[in-house]
């Protein structure tokens, strides 16, 4: 009995094998581990990868140089994906640089077509970024002074020049989808023409849909940028002890005063000290600092935040939703530092002015 | 220069604290001293951060031990050489040298800390008040004491001890002076021979 039994086992077995031989022959068919080596395969990719190198990186090439790119449709999908209705000519006219128009006259020169006669119907967007640039400018600052109203005016213009750099605008313009649809000559795209580029979007919804949606579209859009930096690192006080003088003095209070609160590690590398500011025995800030003339300095520049109201406590900017009824005073202008500078050091006797008030 | 940068260096800077080791418990004292050099009384405390702080102990030759400590309280060493063991009693160890029983306490309370030569580094330890002076300039914070400093009998006037009312007459032939002597005759069982006092 087990003997047949083991036959049979034997039998069907073998029938299996010459199955499995006869696929494998056909080359149809692989199961289980390969069992043999490739030996040109390693030569071949490794053929490959210098071919790569040497052909060297993808040129950078348009994105409407690719097949599946329809302008018209990304032109509109823009205004949609930003929640603007821009009219479709508008927002054309703010992607066409000057350079762009420049090089189509030259194209029709070189075709022998009269441009008197058969006249470009291209406009290129100067004035809309010149509109857009003012209109951003002057909200920017008046925003800035409204939220921070005892801020000197030149911390104010510094944050204002910080977030109207071509750098700052050409990341914005970026990162919201305008570089694709630029039309200019040159490529790569510079930081210069996306920021132009940035300013007349700007420009055109103020022309479409007036200043109060423009301004908006600034908030949204320029000031968030604000977020994360500190706003007293953008203003670089040269000598924040003789500012924190005049502002006090003229004011009709007391000298700033410095003291060590507390030092320890005096004789170590890492030594810290804390240096607080009084005026009339009044506290007014303090800081730390690995000698005494850094905690000073830094305690100087703490009374400065404190008086303009920007400690690092200070509220969060009012942006998105909560800023759509946001009352602005436009004719609003701020403290100026170098007027209270000049008032306090530029008279014979300071005394004189302590009476007058801020 | 950014106010981030002082406060981060305000965090992370050492502070130095001081403790008076007069009348204290070696080994309760080590428990709150240890918590300084790691750095546990921090916010910032993390295992893998370097916060732990500097501390001054002086006084050390005046701790304080409770019970029958001074006595059966035995440090112990091995050269590693066959018949190399030795002990020594707490007395002992102290007079040889009078800041290592506080210094044994604390390193033992760090024990199975990676970092625990680093921390003992930042542990410094005087017999008595003389503190060199830059050192004495770097503290900026006091340690409170374990225990009470009681007073001792030395700290009476002789007439506050006359004029403590006595309730009995001690006996005529009674040693009242013997605290006052050395006890050399009994031998010190507790202590290797090559340590004992000759």
């Amino acid at each position: 009995m087990a003997a047949s039994m083991a036959s049979k086992l034997f039998r069907a077995g073998a029938r299996s094998t010459i199955r499995k031989v006869s696929l494998f022959s056909n080359g149809l068919l692989q199961k289980g581990p390969r069992r043999n080596y490739d030996r040109h395969r390693m030569r071949y990719l490794k053929e490959m990868y210098q071919k790569r190198l040497d052909a060297g990186p993808e040129k950078p090439r348009r994105r409407s140089e690719w097949i599946n790119w329809n302008y018209d449709a990304e032109i509109y999908a823009f205004g949609q994906r930003l929640g603007e209705e821009f009219e479709e000519s508008t927002l054309r006219q703010a992607f066409i640089n000057r350079s762009y128009v420049e090089g189509e006259k030259k194209k029709r020169a070189e075709l022998g077509i009269d441009i008197d006669a058969v006249p470009l119907q291209l406009d290129d967007n100067t004035e809309f970024a010149n509109e857009g640039s003012v209109l951003m400018s002057s909200y920017l600052k008046v925003y800035l002074r409204n939220i921070y109203p005892y801020m000197f005016e030149e911390g104010i213009s510094a944050a204002h020049d910080y977030l109207t750099t071509d750098e700052m605008l050409a990341h914005i313009s970026k990162h919201i989808g305008c570089e694709d649809l630029i039309l200019s000559e040159e490529f790569p795209t510079s930081s210069a023409t996306l920021s132009t580029t940035f300013k007349a979007v700007v420009g055109a919804l103020f022309s479409d849909k007036g200043r109060e949606r423009a301004e908006q579209f600034v908030r949204d859009f320029v000031l968030p940028q604000l977020i994360e930096t500190d706003i007293n690192e953008l203003w670089q006080i040269v000598n924040p002890m003789g500012l924190l003088k005049a502002v006090l003095v003229l004011s009709g209070k007391g000298e700033p005063e410095p003291r060590l609160l507390w030092k320890s590690g005096a004789n170590t590398i890492m030594s810290l000290y804390w240096v607080g500011i009084y005026s009339d025995k009044d506290f007014i800030a303090k800081s730390p600092g690995e000698t005494i003339l850094i905690a000073e300095e830094m305690a100087a520049r703490e009374a400065i935040k404190k008086i303009m109201k920007t400690e690092d406590s200070r509220a969060p900017l009012v942006l998105g939703a909560a800023a759509e009824n946001l009352k602005l005073d436009y004719e609003r202008v701020n403290v100026s530092a170098e007027d209270i500078i000049r008032k306090y050091y530029g008279s014979e006797d300071p005394q004189k002015n302590t009476s007058t008030s801020l | 220069m950014a106010h981030n940068r002082v406060m981060q260096w305000a965090v992370l800077a050492r502070t130095w604290w001081i403790f008076d080791a007069n009348q204290q418990c070696p080994f309760r004292s080590a428990y709150r001293i240890t918590t300084y050099l790691q750095g546990l009384h921090k916010p910032v405390y993390h295992r893998h951060g370097d916060v732990g702080d500097h501390v001054v102990v002086f006084n050390t030759k005046h701790i304080a031990m409770r019970g029958d400590f001074w006595r059966t309280y035995k440090h112990f060493h091995h050269t590693r050489y066959a018949g190399g063991f030795s002990r020594a009693s707490a007395y002992r160890v102290h007079e040889e040298d009078p800041t290592r029983i506080l210094e044994r306490a604390c390193h033992n309370r760090l024990s199975g800390l990676d970092n625990r030569r680093t921390l003992m580094k930042r542990l410094h330890l005087f017999p008595d008040k003389d503190i060199p002076e830059n050192i004495l300039e770097n503290v900026s914070g006091q340690i409170q004491q374990v225990q009470v400093v009681p007073k001792k009998l030395e700290d009476y006037t002789q007439e506050d001890i006359d004029s403590f009312p006595q309730l009995f007459k001690m006996p005529e032939d009674y040693d009242i002076d013997s605290y006052k002597r050395e006890n050399r005759l009994e031998p010190d069982q507790h202590t290797s021979k090559a340590w004992r006092l000759k």
